[in-house]
């Protein structure tokens, strides 16, 4: 345990400037957001007291927005970034020559780095979210505060899932491109393979079905009603937050699971792989036909258009010229062909 | 003691080592040779403990590698060692002092004066002999009671080498430290191992004392008034041999001395012995190999 804790305290100070680019990044984007919306509160504010509440020829009661979906944005990007960052050391052969013969487990050395990473984004975040705080204080008599902080709680936790979810893909591929491919494209897919599939069977799936399997997208969601709730919108029903304790119940669920799974492919990682093109059934070898098999599709069909043709073989030519080549064993050219068949069929039976 | 008993380790499917069982006692120096791609530095990842094997265990005093605490008494220097283009010597010794707490800084710095080596240096202006030397000034430094080096004559001058032997000598007499180095640098491994382990054919070949191993072979150079049948050498168990005419060199393993008397039945003319340096050694144990 004093091994660890003195890893963790050096590894600390190692990202120390990290995390101070990282914080001063987020106060930037922070400041800049609510500048905006202070400016729009002083112009109405100025308006109103001018020419009154009734100047349209009724009672107007106008609010301030607080745009809590921008930290959103934030946290998509810190939660991908983060582990990225804090796993990519373990991406280089060279590096774990070293680490791996320290006297500290690789579970506990994993640990560390995925807590200093996470602990660097509560702090960032938090910091980040007081300023935002502090700059909408001018606002206060049209805005609700108490909605503003529950948001603030809420995306920590929702934040600590989408980390985990995140680290997850990192630990299970060997290098650091397939990792952020396999993380983002995880995100996503689910959706964009229920939308392709709703699309093709006539599932009836709404819209907000499909986008609430996109694994940020409950947190959009839960932005917006806070959003709502703290600038007095009337459009809010109490159903509106009873899903959101069962949300976070999941969460949490999730973000122990991944967590758990995290530690434990890392544990079981094949030193001499690392650096390596991936050889997880979750990374390139899936996520390239599937992705290319949808692309076709919405081509074909007019949803993606020529952009979604161009982007496909962008992406793949591009992936293929940083890995110098995909090595694809027979394994790799059944999943292809099977998702390739899969699409095919699909396309005919619509 | 290190046990190393490993029955087998793949590495991309394929088999890097097999049966692998060996020790090596406390305070002794181990020389690990082989040919390129023998495996010899794998022997050292598993022995490490960045590695684990398919099948078998390493254990340091009957306690597994794999257990944390074990790396404790265990410095591994990798033969081409992670560093930051940006990284100082102070800052390499700083991440290693969290693992080591044992690191002498005044040695450290001792051993980079040795060397001639700035501790303020960004590591990217070094060479890669210069990077070497700072790892075996960090390795040597930490006092281990296990320290395992790979290729750690690699890109050293002759002076360094010279110096490297000296300092990892007064380790093993100063500490009781044990070391297993690998190298490929025959000549100097020999002035320094007590032991030796050659790594051929994914396994361990032979190992044990360099001296009694050497003893194993002799060569003689014979001269002979005419071309000798290549017949009459059939009898005795010859590792190699070279004719030249009437001369011919011959290595032979056994008892020297009763070789020796063999030889001499063979009426040659002139017979001289030669002392077989460890490359010679190692050579005529690879060739017996393939052959």
């Amino acid at each position: 345990m004093k091994m660890v804790v003195r890893y963790f305290k050096q590894h600390s100070r190692s990202t120390m400037i990290r995390f101070a680019i990282i914080t001063f990044i987020c106060l930037v984007a922070v400041t800049l957001l609510t500048q905006g919306i202070v400016q729009d509160y002083n112009r109405n504010k100025e308006f109103y007291e001018t020419y009154g509440n009734s100047y349209y020829g009724y009672d107007h009661d106008w609010r301030v927005y607080p745009a809590l979906p921008f930290h959103v944005f934030i946290i998509v990007i810190l939660c991908t970034g983060l582990p990225m960052v804090e796993m990519s050391a373990f991406n280089s052969r060279k590096y774990l020559d070293s680490a791996f013969s320290f006297p500290i487990s690789r579970v506990s050395m994993l640990s560390v780095n995925l807590i200093n990473g996470y602990l660097q984004f509560i702090l960032a975040y938090s910091i980040s979210f007081a300023w935002y705080a502090m700059r909408l204080a001018p606002c206060a008599d049209k805005l609700y505060f108490a909605p503003i902080w529950a948001f603030f709680f809420i995306s920590l936790l929702y934040s600590l899932f989408l980390y985990c979810f995140n680290a997850f893909f990192f630990s299970l591929c060997n290098a650091t491109v397939d990792g952020a491919i396999t993380a983002i494209a995880w995100q996503h897919i689910i959706a964009v393979v229920l939308a392709t599939l709703s699309d093709m069977f006539n599932f009836n799936m709404d819209e907000d079905h499909i986008l609430m399997s996109i694994v940020w997208y409950p947190l959009g969601t839960i932005s917006e009603l806070y959003s709502d709730s703290a600038s007095r919108n009337p459009y809010l029903s109490e159903n509106d937050f009873k899903v959101i304790p069962i949300i976070m119940i999941v969460v949490t669920i999730l973000a122990i699971l991944f967590c758990a799974g995290t530690l434990f492919f890392f544990n079981r990682k094949r030193t001499e792989s690392a650096g390596e093109i991936s050889n997880t059934p979750v990374s390139y070898k899936v996520l390239i036909p599937v992705c290319a098999g949808m692309l076709l599709y919405w081509s074909l069909e007019g949803g993606g258009g020529i952009i979604s043709l161009f982007a496909l073989i962008f992406s793949t030519v591009g992936y293929i010229i940083y890995r110098r080549g995909v090595r694809l064993k027979v394994s790799d050219l059944v999943v292809i062909g099977v998702c390739f068949a899969a699409f095919i069929m699909g396309m005919m039976a619509s | 003691m290190i046990s190393v008993n490993i029955n087998s380790h793949h590495l991309g499917g394929n088999l890097i080592l097999e049966d692998i069982t060996m020790t090596v006692p406390d305070g002794k120096i181990l020389g690990l040779v082989g040919t390129n791609g023998s495996g010899k530095s794998t022997l050292l990842r598993l022995m490490s403990g960045v590695y684990v094997p398919d099948s078998g265990s390493v254990q340091y005093d009957g306690k597994d590698v794999t257990i944390p605490a074990v790396r404790e008494n265990i410095f591994f220097l990798p033969d081409d060692p992670f560093f930051a283009g940006q990284t100082t010597g102070t800052g390499i010794f700083d991440i290693y002092k969290t693992f080591y707490p044992n690191l002498d800084r005044e040695l450290y710095r001792t051993l980079l004066s040795r060397f001639k080596l700035d501790e303020k240096a960004h590591q990217r202006n070094f060479s890669k002999g210069m990077r070497r030397q700072f790892y075996i000034a960090l390795a040597l430094s930490a006092r281990p009671k296990y320290l395992l080096l790979d290729e750690a004559f690699d890109g050293l001058d002759a002076f360094t080498k010279k110096t490297v032997i000296e300092e990892i000598n007064r380790s093993v007499e100063e500490n009781g430290s044990t070391v297993v180095i690998s190298s490929h640098a025959l000549s100097e491994l020999e002035t320094f191992c007590d032991l030796y382990a050659l790594i051929e054919g994914q396994t361990v070949k032979s190992h044990g004392s360099l001296e009694e191993h050497a003893a194993k072979y002799s060569r003689y150079t014979l001269a002979f008034t005419e071309a000798p049948d290549p017949a009459i050498f059939s009898h005795l168990n010859v590792r190699d041999i070279d004719f030249r005419g009437k001369f011919v060199t011959v290595t032979l393993e056994g008892d020297a001395e009763k070789l020796y008397e063999s030889l001499l039945a063979l009426n040659p003319a002139v017979i001289d012995r030669e002392k077989l340096s460890f490359e010679d050694v190692f050579i005529t144990d690879v060739k017996g190999g393939r052959s």
